[in-house]
């Protein structure tokens, strides 16, 4: 365990935390986005995290234990659109009802504020292992 | 203690070793701080530090079993209360990263005037 190990995995942390924010920021600009290239409205999406070890096959229980974390899937949103009454809609259906993306602004900003303090917690990381290393390279001046 | 001075630096050593496997078990537990199920990671000093007082047949660092991760007691945090499972505390982490960092600087710092006192004894420049 060496002091480039703690920076990989506060990386890790950081690109998991944007990638949380990037989707977050897709749902919100998306809230009312009826086409899509795959056709339909859109589905909000979810990364999910899991954990991804730092050594290799060979390495103690110990090192297998401290682990990075890693952006496994994004998840899309399983949950049927809300449908809105509103016939002058260009896609509403024949009875009048516009199918609208089921996502929730308050939902969206409490987990951009989550993500953000996250992101923030691992460039302190970032912070203490530059100390750390400042700290090492004195020794022996 | 056979070196004058030297005594306390392979201990200093030890100190410092688990001070970073630390900081990488903290560091693992804010990385994953969103992970479903995930349950923190810490580590415990002992005995580290009675295992290498201990060691007089130990000629170099990375000699097997010489101040290696496996001196240290690995423990688990339980299951958080959290809905998705998680048992970190986000603030409590860094608190912990901090104070560690802290020690480890400490440390660094203490090695740092040991050895300079060594250099001034063997310059002679004291008298």
């Amino acid at each position: 365990m060496n002091l480039s190990n703690i920076t990989d995995i506060a990386v890790s942390g950081l690109i998991a935390q944007r990638a949380r924010m990037a989707a977050t920021a897709s749902n919100v600009a998306n809230a009312h986005t009826t086409r899509t290239a795959s056709g339909g409205v859109y589905r909000r999406r979810d990364p999910v995290f899991r954990t991804d070890s730092i050594g290799g096959p060979f390495a103690g229980e110990l090192v297998r234990s401290i682990q990075r974390v890693q952006v496994e899937r994004v998840a899309v949103d399983p949950r049927p659109p809300i449908a809105r009454f509103d016939p002058g809609h260009p896609d509403a259906d024949e009875r009048g009802y516009v199918s609208l993306p089921r996502v929730n602004l308050v939902e969206e900003l409490a987990n951009m504020k989550s993500a953000s303090r996250s992101y923030e917690s691992n460039l302190v990381i970032m912070r203490k292992v530059r100390e750390m290393a400042q700290a090492a390279m004195q020794i022996g001046r | 203690m056979s070196q004058i001075l030297g005594g306390a630096i392979p201990h200093l050593e030890t100190a410092m070793r688990f001070r970073i496997a630390r900081q990488a078990a903290l560091s693992a537990n804010v990385a994953n701080a969103d992970t479903p199920n995930y349950r923190r990671v810490d580590l415990s000093f002992d005995g580290a530090l009675a295992k290498a007082a201990g060691r007089i047949e130990r000629t170099h660092a990375r000699h097997l079993g010489a101040g290696g991760a496996s001196d240290y007691r690995l423990e688990r945090g339980p299951r958080g209360q959290r809905p998705d499972g998680n048992g970190v505390q986000l603030d409590r982490e860094v608190v912990e990263l901090t104070r560690n960092a802290g020690a480890f600087e400490k440390q660094a710092a203490v090695l740092t005037r040991l050895l300079a006192i060594r250099r001034l004894a063997l310059s002679g420049e004291g008298r």
